[in-house]
């Protein structure tokens, strides 16, 4: 067999493969260049490797097809020897494509007389059927699938792992040369999308020039991952063999960031290892269910997909949602981890968030619009609203939803409250704020007087646009009309979007279903929810916004929506009960553990 | 003319060449161990027997059949004049077959005077055990002009069957396989091909063949010399006897251990590491050539080919905090790689910075090089060293938002040169000397500073300038009262220094002079100099050096110090310092800082 490289890459495997498989059969690997390579063999009795240079190949295998008996010839990636090969009777010459790139398999057909070799292989029919459009049928005849084999010596679930070859991180491997096709830097970039605990361990080869690995280095040091990054080179089988199997321990998976592949060697191994696999859906990977099934694919060069794979851990074709009996899915649904949030079993939930003085400053220091705090009263006997002008909103720091929410105007001596169309005075204002007090049971209850949003569209009670988000990921939006009675709603998804009819199920007793539409500033709303969402330190909030004519505000954040969880004003469909507590899940494993 | 042929079977096959006109006549005797006569006999080759070689030649060739009597050892062959008084005269070596595939190869016994010409050559050897690669010596000439000799090289298998052509062959049309000899004189060449071993290999073939119309004669039979054992073998057995032991890779640029008139601070420092029972594994720049794989016996050193596949059978074998690597001034992609990989299998890495690597590569040199891949290095090391404070800087610019402490180590001079330059380091003969300053090392334009060295020759008629060493750049023409006695060896050298009151280290200002740390600096204060010297590595805290910045300085400096009185508390200083700055020294601090 003829490959230019001998190296630890693709070919010695195809090689190493055919020689383990075929302990009868002797291997001579003729290449022109030693790549670190030669050692791939050693351990193999039935294979030499001949290191010739390219102005003596020709002669070197002529001289060898005379004097010795062989019964195959193949020759890979080296089209410009072909035609001068003097083949006897009874040796087979062989061509055979490996490569990924069907315009070099193109270019490589454009220099052999196609009527010489006895046959054409390659690894997949997924190849033969690109390779057959660029063809003529006298070829296509020719051309025979024979899949690679693995060296299962060494890649198998049991391999032991080395005394050192320990993770103590959560390791992504990734395997393959630096070159463009094989999408490294798409690995870094997924690898930016994911939290710190993970790392990626790039196994390559085939590289002794600088300049390839500068330009990568130059990737991962902009996206702030070079030191979560890890390089290695010219692995032999056994130490990669150990290293899957040490990933796979360590919680790893395998990362290809692949853009094509003939074969895709790495996958059979890590599969055959008991790697887990995220990896672009390549065409060729259709071939194998077995693979599939170990593996979790996103578009090709979608790396937020990607990145999601991963954080999901979800391997093996996504059906979940094929089912129409949501019943049978195994998800985690929202309820459920909302059950776990107010239980108290959720560990470290922001609930200081829920103060809404300190949701004030937690704004004010992420540097997020929001109302202003104009008067704070640590006592309702403290309350004090001399010299207020105009409307302004009182508020218990400590009260969820309305309750104690007074939207007031000093008229003649006396507070006119728009939310609640009635007049208090000064003393009724204490006293229904103090017997509030007296009901709260939490701590540091205090009362704030905050400025009175105007709503762009000039309604008397401003809307609250509602985003239950999910680590900066929006799953649902609801708009809320309180100057209707009952309230209107309106829900979308993230992208303020009519959502698909049943999705969501709103009580017409209590409230009054409207039709979503895109309000002024959607786009600024959206942009504003998701930055308070991956600021809050926890996988859900919803992020309740008014908007102005000067764009969106934060009003509060909550942590605990009663709404949906209780389901008396409107009821989540199981499909998005589903969607939604895979978000959650995702950004519970994104979220830093410390 | 008799041979005496060493054998050990009862039947023998007796391959012969010779010089004839007619049926030859030999006669053989067999000895015993002890030297006892068994058994005589004659020969008498049937005409059928002899079949022309070549057609241009008298030789002939014959393949003989021999009884031995039992237990003997020993044959002594020896030719009989034939009718018409004519000795035939034996060309070839006596070659013998035992049974039908075994071959051994004979030698060419007292009696042959001429050589072989080249077509005669048929030589079969049996490949020993273990062996890789063989050298092949020739030793020829040419008869006429310089020619090319060609020897047909086959490698068998046990069978019998020829192996593919092995590498370190060429391939001829109608020749086969086969080595090169270049005769580029027509007096004697010798030359030592090297050809790869395959691996099934049993036999070795050798046969010379015609090359071109001239005619090659050997003065010997091509004699193999085998290269038994692997790189790999041997660092395994190295390996055993490290076990337990702490050990160091050294990754570096420097030429191999042993090479003491290139020696650096990896190389001096490696021996110090040994001195103290640690082992160390070296690879130097390039290929070892002809130094020793094992200079110290805890030193291993191969050749930087084997880099990738000592490095797997290294963390095959080894693993865990008592295991270094160390890359001395080569952040190439491959130091990259391995400081991670090490790492991974619990190694400890350090870098260790020698030179600003930057501007070798600016200026052409170290193409390996690229800050990007420094950068890295410097960072995932767990130790950095350099040997000097401008280096140190230039690491940590690399990475300035990190917390990286880089360690400065200086250079050192070698014990010897401290010892050695004992008696030198005397104020009162220092009094005594002639005003001669001096300077030792390498003068490339690339960083020594001729321009200011030559002004300064001019303006100080009255001072002797003396320059040892090489790369003196062709069109320097050097005043009177300078002189070039280019390079010395160690021993010739202190003759000179011993008449110097000052040593020069005058470099060019630039990133690569300015980060050096000069091991002459040692050096000169072991031979109990003063330096001046242009400002670079630790020359700053040096004592009795005189650091300059101009023309004016410079020579200023200079007078200075060829001038001032040496007391004798000057001289006990550089005494001390030069006690202090020794590899030993150095090696104890850099294991401190380790150890850390």
């Amino acid at each position: 067999m003829h490959y230019p490289n001998c190296s630890m890459g693709g070919v010695s495997s195809v090689i190493r493969g055919r020689a383990v498989a075929s302990p009868e059969s002797y291997f001579h690997f003729v290449a022109f260049y030693d790549k670190g390579g030669v050692e791939a063999f050693k351990d193999l009795p039935n294979v030499e490797v001949h290191i010739i240079q390219p102005s003596r190949i020709v002669k070197w295998i002529n001289y060898v097809l005379e004097f010795h008996e062989i019964d195959e010839v193949s020759i890979l990636s080296s089209p410009e020897i072909v035609d001068e090969l003097e083949v006897p009777e009874g040796c087979q010459l062989v061509y055979e494509f490996h490569s990924s790139h069907l315009a070099a398999i193109e270019d490589e057909l454009h220099k052999i007389d196609t009527r010489k070799p006895d046959l054409f292989r390659c690894p997949t029919q997924t190849m033969a059927d690109s390779i057959g459009r660029i063809v003529d049928s006298s070829v296509k005849k020719r051309l025979a699938v024979v899949p690679n084999l693995i060296d299962t010596r060494y890649f198998h679930a049991e391999y032991p792992v080395e005394g050192e070859n320990q993770f103590s991180d959560t390791p992504l491997i990734w395997v393959g040369r630096l070159d463009k096709g094989k999408g490294l830097k798409y690995a870094l970039r997924t690898l930016a999308q994911l939290p710190d605990k993970y790392s990626l361990h790039a196994v390559f080869s085939l590289t002794d020039s600088p300049k390839e690995l500068e330009e990568f280095l130059g990737e991962a040091y902009a996206l702030g991952v070079h030191k979560r990054l890890h390089l290695y080179q010219n692995m032999s089988q056994e130490m990669m063999a150990s290293f899957f199997q040490s990933a796979a321990i360590s919680g790893g998976a395998l990362l290809s960031t692949s853009l094509n592949e003939s074969y895709g060697y790495v996958f059979h191994e890590a599969t055959a290892t008991g790697l887990p696999i995220y990896a672009f859906e390549l065409p060729v990977l259709s071939e194998f269910p077995h693979i599939l099934e170990n593996s979790g694919v996103a578009a090709i060069g979608d790396i937020y997909g990607l990145a999601d794979r991963v954080l999901t851990g979800v391997v093996g074709r996504d059906t979940e949602m094929d089912n129409a009996d949501p019943s049978a899915w195994t998800s985690p649904r929202w309820q459920d981890f909302m059950e776990l949030r107010l239980r108290g079993k959720e560990s470290r939930v922001p609930w200081f968030l829920h103060d809404k003085l300190k949701a004030f400053r937690f704004c004010e220091e992420n540097g997020f619009p929001t109302a202003k705090v104009l008067r704070v009263f640590d006592t309702p006997e403290d309350i004090d609203l001399t010299g207020l002008t105009g409307e302004f909103v009182l508020k218990p720091t400590l009260q969820s939803s309305m309750k104690g929410v007074m939207v007031l105007e000093a008229v003649s001596g006396s507070y006119y409250d728009s939310l609640r169309r009635r007049t208090l005075s000064h003393r009724e204002i204490m006293d229904e704020q103090a017997a509030l007090f007296e009901r709260t049971t939490a701590k540091g209850n205090k009362l704030i007087v905050e400025e009175k949003i105007a709503d762009i569209d000039g309604i008397q009670i401003p809307r609250d646009f509602k985003a239950y988000a999910f680590d900066g990921e929006i799953a649902l939006i609801l708009e809320i009309d309180r100057n209707t009675r009952p309230s209107t709603v309106a829900w979308s998804n993230g992208d303020f979007e009519p959502l698909p009819e049943g999705t969501i199920v709103c009580d017409s007793r209590y409230v009054r279903e409207a039709t979503s539409r895109q309000p002024p500033f959607t786009a600024e709303m959206l942009a504003l929810a998701k930055k308070v969402s991956s600021s809050v330190p926890s996988p859900f909030a919803r992020i309740d916004m008014y908007l102005t004519d000067k764009g969106p505000l934060v009003g509060e954040i909550t942590l605990t929506p009663g709404g949906l969880y209780y389901g008396q004003h409107y009821r989540l469909s199981e499909i998005q009960q589903r969607k939604m507590g895979r978000l959650w899940k995702k950004a519970v494993l994104r979220t830093p553990r410390e | 003319m008799s041979w005496t042929i060493d054998f050990y079977s009862s039947t023998l096959y007796l391959n012969l060449r010779a010089e004839i006109s007619r049926r030859p006549h030999w006669k053989s005797f067999f000895f015993d161990g002890g030297g006892e006569v068994l058994a005589t006999s004659n020969i008498r080759l049937r005409q059928s027997q002899v079949n022309d070689l070549a057609d241009n030649t008298l030789s002939r060739h014959a393949t003989i059949v021999v009884e031995s009597p039992q237990n003997a050892s020993v044959m002594s062959l020896s030719t009989k004049p034939n009718a018409s008084g004519r000795e035939m005269r034996l060309l070839g070596p006596p070659q013998i077959t035992y049974g039908e595939t075994n071959l051994v190869g004979g030698s060419l016994g007292h009696g042959y005077t001429r050589g072989l010409s080249t077509e005669l050559i048929s030589q079969t050897f049996g490949v020993p055990v273990g062996a890789r690669s063989l050298k092949l010596n020739f030793d020829i000439r040419s008869s006429k002009i310089p020619g090319k000799q060609a020897l047909r090289v086959r490698f068998l298998d046990g069978d019998g069957n020829e192996n593919v052509p092995a590498r370190g062959l060429s391939l001829g049309d109608g020749l086969g396989p086969y080595t090169l000899a270049k005769s580029r004189e027509t007096s004697n060449v010798h030359t030592s091909p090297s050809i790869k071993v395959p691996a099934s290999a049993k036999f070795l073939e050798i046969r010379g063949v015609p090359f071109y119309r001239y005619q090659v004669i050997h003065n010997v039979v091509p004699e193999p010399v085998w290269e038994i054992g692997d790189v790999l073998t041997s660092l395994e057995q190295f390996l055993v006897s490290a076990e337990g032991k702490p050990l160091v890779v050294v990754d570096t640029t420097a030429p191999p251990v042993s090479d003491d008139s290139r020696a650096l601070r990896p190389n001096n420092l490696s021996l110090e590491l040994a001195k103290r029972g640690i082992n160390v594994v070296f690879f130097p720049f390039g290929k070892l050539r002809d130094f020793p794989s094992l200079p110290h016996e805890n030193i291993f050193q191969t050749d930087r080919s084997d880099f990738q596949r000592v490095l797997l059978k290294l963390i095959s074998m080894r693993g865990g905090e008592n295991n270094i690597y160390c890359c001395t001034s080569f952040s190439s992609v491959s130091a990259v790689t391995t400081m991670d990989l090490m790492q991974h299998h619990g190694w400890h890495t350090v870098y260790e910075v020698r030179d600003d690597m930057e501007e070798f590569n600016r200026v052409g040199y170290s193409k390996w090089y690229s800050p990007m891949l420094e950068r890295r290095v410097v960072e995932r090391a767990d130790m950095v060293m350099s040997v000097s404070p401008v280096l140190a800087d230039k690491l940590q610019s690399l990475v300035p938002s990190s917390n990286r402490t880089i360690h400065v180590l200086p250079n050192a001079a070698p014990l010897r040169t401290v010892h050695e330059g004992q008696p030198l380091r005397n104020s009162k003969t220092w009094n005594e000397r002639p005003y001669k300053v001096g300077y030792v090392g390498h003068l490339t334009e690339s960083w020594f500073d001729w321009a200011r060295l030559l002004r300064a020759v001019q303006n100080m008629p009255d001072v002797q300038f003396e320059i040892i060493g090489h790369g003196m750049p062709k069109s320097i023409v050097l005043p009177s009262n300078a002189t070039y006695f280019g390079p010395k060896s160690h021993s010739e050298l202190l003759q000179f220094v011993k008449e110097w009151r000052v040593g020069l280290i005058p470099f060019q200002s630039s990133p690569l002079s300015r980060g050096v740390d000069p091991n002459k600096l040692f050096e000169y204060a072991a031979w109990g100099l003063r330096t001046v010297s242009a400002p670079m590595g630790s020359v700053f805290d040096a004592p009795s050096t005189y650091v300059y910045e101009s023309d004016h300085e410079f020579q200023g400096a200079i007078v200075h110090a060829l001038l001032t009185e040496m007391t004798e508390h000057e001289m006990k200083v550089l005494d001390d310092f030069s006690a202090q700055n020794t590899w030993s020294n150095r090696a104890d601090q850099i294991l401190s800082v380790l150890e850390g």
